[in-house]
Protein backbone atom coordinates (compact mmCIF):
# COMPACT_ATOMS: atom_id res chain seq x y z
CA UNK A 1 0.00 0.00 0.00
CA UNK A 2 1.33 3.48 -0.90
CA UNK A 3 1.86 6.05 1.83
CA UNK A 4 -0.72 8.39 0.25
CA UNK A 5 -3.32 5.66 0.34
CA UNK A 6 -2.59 5.05 3.99
CA UNK A 7 -3.13 8.74 4.72
CA UNK A 8 -6.40 8.65 2.78
CA UNK A 9 -7.57 5.73 4.89
CA UNK A 10 -6.50 7.55 8.05
CA UNK A 11 -8.91 10.37 7.25
CA UNK A 12 -11.91 8.04 7.24
CA UNK A 13 -11.14 6.30 10.46
CA UNK A 14 -11.07 7.25 14.08
CA UNK A 15 -7.97 6.32 16.09
CA UNK A 16 -7.96 5.45 19.76
CA UNK A 17 -4.49 5.19 21.29
CA UNK A 18 -3.79 2.32 23.65
CA UNK A 19 -0.39 3.52 25.03
CA UNK A 20 0.87 0.03 24.61
CA UNK A 21 3.88 -1.10 22.56
CA UNK A 22 4.61 -4.69 21.63
CA UNK A 23 7.75 -6.38 23.03
CA UNK A 24 10.91 -5.62 21.07
CA UNK A 25 12.58 -8.10 18.74
CA UNK A 26 15.39 -8.70 21.22
CA UNK A 27 12.90 -10.01 23.74
CA UNK A 28 12.27 -13.61 22.78
CA UNK A 29 9.58 -13.79 25.43
CA UNK A 30 6.75 -12.51 23.23
CA UNK A 31 4.72 -15.36 24.55
CA UNK A 32 4.05 -13.35 27.72
CA UNK A 33 2.36 -10.72 25.59
CA UNK A 34 -1.01 -11.17 27.24
CA UNK A 35 -1.92 -7.48 26.96
CA UNK A 36 -2.45 -7.84 23.23
CA UNK A 37 -5.36 -10.17 23.88
CA UNK A 38 -6.96 -7.59 26.16
CA UNK A 39 -6.70 -4.84 23.53
CA UNK A 40 -7.74 -7.14 20.72
CA UNK A 41 -10.97 -8.09 22.51
CA UNK A 42 -11.59 -4.44 23.28
CA UNK A 43 -11.02 -3.40 19.65
CA UNK A 44 -13.39 -6.08 18.38
CA UNK A 45 -16.11 -5.09 20.82
CA UNK A 46 -15.74 -1.45 19.78
CA UNK A 47 -16.34 -2.45 16.16
CA UNK A 48 -12.77 -1.78 15.05
CA UNK A 49 -9.43 -3.53 14.75
CA UNK A 50 -5.95 -3.37 16.25
CA UNK A 51 -3.01 -1.98 14.24
CA UNK A 52 0.38 -0.38 14.87
CA UNK A 53 1.21 3.25 14.11
CA UNK A 54 4.54 4.75 13.05
CA UNK A 55 5.73 4.92 16.68
CA UNK A 56 5.24 1.12 16.92
CA UNK A 57 2.35 1.60 19.32
CA UNK A 58 -0.84 -0.36 19.07
CA UNK A 59 -3.83 1.71 17.96
CA UNK A 60 -7.49 0.77 17.80
CA UNK A 61 -8.84 1.87 14.45
CA UNK A 62 -12.53 2.01 13.71
CA UNK A 63 -14.56 3.55 10.91
CA UNK A 64 -16.08 6.91 11.79
CA UNK A 65 -19.67 6.60 12.93
CA UNK A 66 -19.44 2.83 13.41
CA UNK A 67 -21.71 1.65 16.20
CA UNK A 68 -20.16 -0.86 18.58
CA UNK A 69 -21.88 -4.09 19.58
CA UNK A 70 -22.62 -2.69 23.03
CA UNK A 71 -22.31 0.73 24.63
CA UNK A 72 -19.18 2.06 26.31
CA UNK A 73 -20.34 1.10 29.82
CA UNK A 74 -20.88 -2.42 28.61
CA UNK A 75 -17.45 -2.57 26.99
CA UNK A 76 -15.73 -1.22 30.11
CA UNK A 77 -17.50 -3.66 32.41
CA UNK A 78 -16.98 -6.60 30.06
CA UNK A 79 -13.29 -5.83 29.86
CA UNK A 80 -13.12 -5.60 33.64
CA UNK A 81 -14.66 -9.06 33.85
CA UNK A 82 -12.42 -10.51 31.14
CA UNK A 83 -9.32 -8.94 32.69
CA UNK A 84 -9.97 -11.00 35.79
CA UNK A 85 -9.55 -14.14 33.71
CA UNK A 86 -6.32 -13.04 31.93
CA UNK A 87 -2.97 -13.12 33.70
CA UNK A 88 0.66 -12.96 32.70
CA UNK A 89 1.36 -16.24 34.46
CA UNK A 90 -1.05 -18.14 32.24
CA UNK A 91 1.70 -18.58 29.64
CA UNK A 92 3.99 -20.19 32.21
CA UNK A 93 1.48 -22.68 33.52
CA UNK A 94 0.95 -26.23 32.40
CA UNK A 95 -2.73 -26.77 31.73
CA UNK A 96 -4.46 -29.86 30.50
CA UNK A 97 -7.34 -29.68 28.05
CA UNK A 98 -10.00 -30.36 30.63
CA UNK A 99 -8.88 -27.42 32.77
CA UNK A 100 -8.89 -25.08 29.74
CA UNK A 101 -12.41 -26.18 28.86
CA UNK A 102 -13.55 -25.59 32.43
CA UNK A 103 -12.08 -22.07 32.46
CA UNK A 104 -13.72 -21.24 29.13
CA UNK A 105 -17.05 -22.62 30.29
CA UNK A 106 -16.76 -20.54 33.45
CA UNK A 107 -16.17 -17.32 31.53
CA UNK A 108 -18.94 -18.14 29.05
CA UNK A 109 -21.54 -18.73 31.78
CA UNK A 110 -20.41 -15.70 33.79
CA UNK A 111 -20.68 -13.45 30.75
CA UNK A 112 -24.12 -14.83 29.89
CA UNK A 113 -25.38 -14.13 33.40
CA UNK A 114 -23.73 -10.71 33.42
CA UNK A 115 -25.47 -9.71 30.17
CA UNK A 116 -28.75 -11.22 31.33
CA UNK A 117 -28.76 -8.90 34.33
CA UNK A 118 -27.48 -5.79 32.53
CA UNK A 119 -28.96 -6.24 29.06
CA UNK A 120 -30.91 -2.98 28.99
CA UNK A 121 -28.13 -1.01 30.67
CA UNK A 122 -25.58 -2.14 28.07
CA UNK A 123 -27.92 -1.46 25.15
CA UNK A 124 -27.82 -5.13 24.16
CA UNK A 125 -30.22 -7.55 22.52
CA UNK A 126 -30.02 -11.32 23.06
CA UNK A 127 -28.62 -11.94 19.55
CA UNK A 128 -25.90 -9.36 19.96
CA UNK A 129 -25.14 -10.61 23.47
CA UNK A 130 -24.63 -14.14 22.08
CA UNK A 131 -22.27 -12.72 19.46
CA UNK A 132 -20.24 -10.77 22.04
CA UNK A 133 -19.91 -13.86 24.23
CA UNK A 134 -18.66 -15.92 21.29
CA UNK A 135 -16.11 -13.26 20.26
CA UNK A 136 -14.69 -13.03 23.77
CA UNK A 137 -14.65 -16.77 24.42
CA UNK A 138 -13.05 -17.66 21.07
CA UNK A 139 -10.12 -15.30 21.68
CA UNK A 140 -9.84 -16.38 25.31
CA UNK A 141 -9.75 -20.08 24.42
CA UNK A 142 -7.13 -19.66 21.70
CA UNK A 143 -4.97 -17.68 24.14
CA UNK A 144 -5.27 -20.36 26.82
CA UNK A 145 -4.39 -23.13 24.41
CA UNK A 146 -0.86 -21.68 24.24
CA UNK A 147 -0.20 -23.29 27.61
CA UNK A 148 -1.72 -26.67 26.76
CA UNK A 149 0.68 -29.21 28.21
CA UNK A 150 3.24 -26.44 28.89
CA UNK A 151 3.76 -25.81 25.17
CA UNK A 152 4.73 -22.16 25.65
CA UNK A 153 7.46 -23.17 28.07
CA UNK A 154 8.79 -25.62 25.49
CA UNK A 155 8.86 -22.79 22.91
CA UNK A 156 10.82 -20.59 25.32
CA UNK A 157 13.30 -23.43 25.85
CA UNK A 158 13.66 -23.87 22.10
CA UNK A 159 14.36 -20.18 21.48
CA UNK A 160 17.01 -20.18 24.22
CA UNK A 161 18.71 -23.18 22.62
CA UNK A 162 18.73 -21.46 19.22
CA UNK A 163 20.34 -18.36 20.74
CA UNK A 164 22.99 -20.52 22.45
CA UNK A 165 23.87 -22.40 19.28
CA UNK A 166 24.17 -19.16 17.34
CA UNK A 167 26.44 -17.49 19.88
CA UNK A 168 28.81 -20.40 20.55
CA UNK A 169 30.80 -21.35 17.36
CA UNK A 170 31.17 -25.05 16.59
CA UNK A 171 34.56 -26.72 17.07
CA UNK A 172 35.62 -28.49 13.91
CA UNK A 173 38.39 -30.80 15.09
CA UNK A 174 37.60 -32.05 18.58
CA UNK A 175 39.50 -29.93 21.08
CA UNK A 176 40.68 -27.27 18.58
CA UNK B 1 -49.59 -43.23 14.22
CA UNK B 2 -50.19 -44.47 17.76
CA UNK B 3 -46.62 -43.67 18.74
CA UNK B 4 -47.00 -40.19 17.24
CA UNK B 5 -50.09 -39.63 19.30
CA UNK B 6 -48.27 -40.49 22.51
CA UNK B 7 -45.00 -38.65 21.78
CA UNK B 8 -46.62 -35.52 20.28
CA UNK B 9 -50.07 -35.32 21.89
CA UNK B 10 -50.86 -31.66 21.12
CA UNK B 11 -52.41 -30.82 17.74
CA UNK B 12 -51.14 -27.57 16.24
CA UNK B 13 -52.62 -25.38 13.55
CA UNK B 14 -50.04 -22.96 12.19
CA UNK B 15 -51.10 -19.94 10.16
CA UNK B 16 -48.14 -19.17 7.93
CA UNK B 17 -47.85 -15.63 6.65
CA UNK B 18 -47.20 -15.27 2.92
CA UNK B 19 -47.63 -11.63 1.89
CA UNK B 20 -51.27 -10.80 2.67
CA UNK B 21 -52.35 -14.44 2.81
CA UNK B 22 -52.46 -16.79 5.77
CA UNK B 23 -51.87 -20.42 4.87
CA UNK B 24 -52.88 -22.98 7.49
CA UNK B 25 -50.57 -25.93 8.15
CA UNK B 26 -51.09 -28.81 10.54
CA UNK B 27 -48.50 -30.06 12.94
CA UNK B 28 -48.08 -31.93 16.20
CA UNK B 29 -46.31 -30.74 19.31
CA UNK B 30 -44.91 -31.93 22.58
CA UNK B 31 -44.57 -30.04 25.85
CA UNK B 32 -41.18 -30.27 27.51
CA UNK B 33 -39.93 -28.91 30.80
CA UNK B 34 -36.19 -28.49 31.02
CA UNK B 35 -34.01 -27.75 34.04
CA UNK B 36 -30.57 -26.20 33.63
CA UNK B 37 -28.35 -26.36 36.69
CA UNK B 38 -25.98 -23.46 37.31
CA UNK B 39 -23.71 -22.51 40.17
CA UNK B 40 -26.21 -19.91 41.35
CA UNK B 41 -29.27 -22.10 41.12
CA UNK B 42 -31.62 -23.77 38.72
CA UNK B 43 -33.23 -22.28 35.61
CA UNK B 44 -36.48 -23.98 34.81
CA UNK B 45 -38.04 -23.48 31.40
CA UNK B 46 -40.83 -25.06 29.43
CA UNK B 47 -40.80 -25.50 25.67
CA UNK B 48 -43.14 -26.52 22.91
CA UNK B 49 -41.44 -28.79 20.38
CA UNK B 50 -43.07 -28.73 16.95
CA UNK B 51 -42.65 -32.04 15.13
CA UNK B 52 -42.74 -31.10 11.44
CA UNK B 53 -41.30 -27.61 11.83
CA UNK B 54 -38.46 -29.02 13.99
CA UNK B 55 -38.47 -25.93 16.17
CA UNK B 56 -38.31 -25.52 19.93
CA UNK B 57 -40.20 -22.42 21.07
CA UNK B 58 -40.94 -21.11 24.56
CA UNK B 59 -44.18 -22.72 25.65
CA UNK B 60 -47.21 -20.40 25.39
CA UNK B 61 -49.35 -19.79 28.46
CA UNK B 62 -51.93 -22.45 29.40
CA UNK B 63 -54.77 -20.11 28.40
CA UNK B 64 -53.82 -20.54 24.71
CA UNK B 65 -54.66 -24.25 24.64
CA UNK B 66 -58.12 -25.38 23.54
CA UNK B 67 -59.74 -28.73 24.28
CA UNK B 68 -61.68 -29.91 21.22
CA UNK B 69 -63.06 -33.50 21.22
CA UNK B 70 -60.78 -34.46 24.10
CA UNK B 71 -57.69 -33.38 22.13
CA UNK B 72 -55.58 -30.43 22.99
CA UNK B 73 -55.25 -27.83 20.23
CA UNK B 74 -53.08 -24.76 19.90
CA UNK B 75 -53.21 -22.14 17.17
CA UNK B 76 -50.04 -20.32 16.17
CA UNK B 77 -49.18 -17.49 13.81
CA UNK B 78 -45.81 -17.96 12.09
CA UNK B 79 -43.95 -14.90 10.88
CA UNK B 80 -40.49 -16.33 10.19
CA UNK B 81 -38.57 -19.54 10.76
CA UNK B 82 -38.42 -19.21 14.54
CA UNK B 83 -41.13 -16.66 15.35
CA UNK B 84 -44.46 -18.09 16.47
CA UNK B 85 -47.21 -16.20 18.24
CA UNK B 86 -50.14 -17.97 19.89
CA UNK B 87 -53.57 -16.95 18.61
CA UNK B 88 -56.49 -16.54 20.94
CA UNK B 89 -60.20 -16.56 20.12
CA UNK B 90 -62.29 -14.40 22.39
CA UNK B 91 -65.85 -13.53 21.39
CA UNK B 92 -65.80 -12.26 17.81
CA UNK B 93 -62.16 -11.26 17.92
CA UNK B 94 -59.18 -13.27 16.72
CA UNK B 95 -56.09 -11.78 18.29
CA UNK B 96 -52.38 -12.36 18.67
CA UNK B 97 -51.00 -11.69 22.09
CA UNK B 98 -47.43 -10.44 22.20
CA UNK B 99 -45.23 -10.32 25.25
CA UNK B 100 -43.91 -6.83 25.86
CA UNK B 101 -41.58 -5.38 28.47
CA UNK B 102 -42.80 -2.07 29.88
CA UNK B 103 -41.08 0.12 32.44
CA UNK B 104 -43.19 1.32 35.35
CA UNK B 105 -42.85 4.58 37.30
CA UNK B 106 -40.05 3.22 39.48
CA UNK B 107 -38.08 2.10 36.45
CA UNK B 108 -38.67 -1.64 36.94
CA UNK B 109 -39.48 -3.72 33.88
CA UNK B 110 -42.82 -5.50 33.86
CA UNK B 111 -43.83 -8.03 31.22
CA UNK B 112 -47.29 -7.44 29.87
CA UNK B 113 -49.37 -9.02 27.14
CA UNK B 114 -50.35 -6.84 24.23
CA UNK B 115 -53.30 -7.92 22.11
CA UNK B 116 -53.11 -7.28 18.37
CA UNK B 117 -56.02 -8.08 16.03
CA UNK B 118 -54.98 -10.63 13.42
CA UNK B 119 -56.99 -9.54 10.39
CA UNK B 120 -56.21 -5.87 10.70
CA UNK B 121 -52.87 -5.49 9.01
CA UNK B 122 -52.29 -2.02 10.43
CA UNK B 123 -51.09 -2.01 14.01
CA UNK B 124 -51.06 1.16 16.05
CA UNK B 125 -48.12 1.40 18.38
CA UNK B 126 -47.95 3.29 21.67
CA UNK B 127 -46.08 6.19 20.07
CA UNK B 128 -48.79 6.59 17.41
CA UNK B 129 -46.88 5.04 14.51
CA UNK B 130 -48.59 2.63 12.15
CA UNK B 131 -46.80 -0.58 11.26
CA UNK B 132 -47.74 -3.51 9.06
CA UNK B 133 -48.07 -7.01 10.44
CA UNK B 134 -44.88 -8.39 8.84
CA UNK B 135 -42.81 -5.63 10.45
CA UNK B 136 -43.86 -6.94 13.83
CA UNK B 137 -40.68 -9.03 13.71
CA UNK B 138 -38.66 -5.92 14.50
CA UNK B 139 -40.81 -5.24 17.54
CA UNK B 140 -40.85 -8.74 18.94
CA UNK B 141 -39.58 -9.14 22.45
CA UNK B 142 -37.52 -12.12 23.43
CA UNK B 143 -37.82 -14.33 26.40
CA UNK B 144 -34.65 -13.50 28.28
CA UNK B 145 -34.86 -16.54 30.54
CA UNK B 146 -35.05 -18.72 27.47
CA UNK B 147 -31.97 -16.99 26.08
CA UNK B 148 -29.96 -17.44 29.29
CA UNK B 149 -30.80 -21.11 29.69
CA UNK B 150 -29.97 -21.79 26.03
CA UNK B 151 -26.66 -19.95 26.41
CA UNK B 152 -25.74 -22.00 29.48
CA UNK B 153 -26.67 -25.17 27.61
CA UNK B 154 -24.44 -23.95 24.76
CA UNK B 155 -21.54 -23.45 27.17
CA UNK B 156 -21.91 -27.00 28.48
CA UNK B 157 -22.11 -28.34 24.95
CA UNK B 158 -19.21 -26.33 23.51
CA UNK B 159 -16.77 -26.83 26.35
CA UNK B 160 -17.62 -30.32 27.49
CA UNK B 161 -14.68 -32.52 28.36
CA UNK B 162 -14.32 -35.78 26.52
CA UNK B 163 -15.47 -38.88 28.34
CA UNK B 164 -13.66 -42.19 28.75
CA UNK B 165 -15.11 -43.77 25.59
CA UNK B 166 -14.37 -40.67 23.49
CA UNK B 167 -10.75 -40.65 24.70
CA UNK B 168 -9.90 -44.34 24.69
CA UNK B 169 -12.83 -45.89 22.82
CA UNK B 170 -10.87 -46.43 19.60
CA UNK B 171 -8.01 -48.16 21.40
CA UNK B 172 -10.37 -50.40 23.36
CA UNK B 173 -12.28 -51.41 20.21
CA UNK B 174 -9.01 -52.06 18.35
CA UNK B 175 -7.69 -54.18 21.23
CA UNK B 176 -10.89 -56.23 21.44
CA UNK B 177 -10.97 -56.78 17.68
CA UNK B 178 -7.28 -57.78 17.78
CA UNK B 179 -7.89 -60.30 20.57
CA UNK B 180 -10.88 -61.77 18.70
CA UNK B 181 -8.81 -62.03 15.50
CA UNK B 182 -5.96 -63.78 17.36
CA UNK B 183 -8.46 -66.17 18.91
CA UNK B 184 -9.97 -67.00 15.53
CA UNK B 185 -6.49 -67.45 14.05
CA UNK B 186 -5.43 -69.74 16.90
CA UNK B 187 -8.59 -71.84 16.62
CA UNK B 188 -8.25 -72.00 12.85
CA UNK B 189 -4.59 -73.07 12.99
CA UNK B 190 -5.25 -75.76 15.64
CA UNK B 191 -8.19 -77.11 13.64
CA UNK B 192 -6.05 -77.16 10.49
CA UNK B 193 -3.29 -79.01 12.36
CA UNK B 194 -5.83 -81.61 13.61
CA UNK B 195 -7.20 -82.07 10.12
CA UNK B 196 -3.75 -82.54 8.55
CA UNK B 197 -2.81 -84.96 11.32
CA UNK B 198 -5.85 -87.15 10.62
CA UNK B 199 -5.14 -86.96 6.88
CA UNK B 200 -1.52 -88.04 7.35
CA UNK B 201 -2.64 -90.89 9.61
CA UNK B 202 -5.14 -92.01 6.99
CA UNK B 203 -2.52 -91.88 4.27
CA UNK B 204 -0.14 -93.89 6.46
CA UNK B 205 -2.84 -96.54 6.93
CA UNK B 206 -3.49 -96.62 3.20
CA UNK B 207 0.21 -97.04 2.46
CA UNK B 208 0.47 -99.85 5.04
CA UNK B 209 -2.52 -101.66 3.55
CA UNK B 210 -0.94 -101.23 0.12
CA UNK B 211 2.20 -102.95 1.45
CA UNK B 212 0.05 -105.80 2.81
CA UNK B 213 -1.71 -106.14 -0.54
CA UNK B 214 1.66 -106.18 -2.31
CA UNK B 215 2.86 -108.98 0.01
CA UNK B 216 -0.28 -110.99 -0.63
CA UNK B 217 0.05 -110.52 -4.35
CA UNK B 218 3.69 -111.63 -4.30
CA UNK B 219 2.70 -114.70 -2.28
CA UNK B 220 -0.07 -115.61 -4.72
CA UNK B 221 2.38 -115.15 -7.56
CA UNK B 222 4.78 -117.50 -5.79
CA UNK B 223 1.96 -120.04 -5.23
CA UNK B 224 1.05 -119.96 -8.88
CA UNK B 225 4.63 -120.45 -9.95
CA UNK B 226 5.01 -123.42 -7.51
CA UNK B 227 7.37 -121.76 -5.04
CA UNK B 228 6.86 -122.32 -1.23
CA UNK B 229 4.55 -119.82 0.48
CA UNK B 230 5.61 -118.20 3.78
CA UNK B 231 3.13 -117.59 6.65
CA UNK B 232 -0.07 -118.12 4.79
CA UNK B 233 -2.97 -117.15 7.03
CA UNK B 234 -6.24 -118.85 6.69
CA UNK B 235 -9.25 -116.72 5.86
CA UNK B 236 -11.71 -116.20 8.78
CA UNK B 237 -14.58 -118.01 7.00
Amino acid sequence: MMEEDFEAVEEDVEQISTTYTPPSKEEARWIFDYEKLYWEIRAKLMGGWLTQNKLNEYVIVKPKGATPLLNITGIEQTMALVNGFITKIQALTILDEERILTLCKDLYINLAKFYYINMEEFDLTPERASLVIRIVCNLFETNLRKSLGGRSMQIIGMTEKIIETKTTPKRRFGII
Amino acid sequence: MILDFFSFPIKVVIFKKYGNVLKPAFDRARYERKIVKTQDGIIENSYLILKNEKVKIPAPHISFYYDIDNTRYIYLLQLDRHTFYPISFEGNKITVRIRKNVKDEKGNTITTWEEIPLFDSNIVLDDGNLIQLPSMIAYKTYNKEHWLSSEIENAFRLYRSRGFWEKYGNFVVLAVVGIILVMFFYVGVSKYADLTKTLVDGLKEVSQSMNVIADKLSQTAKAISGQPIENVTKPPF
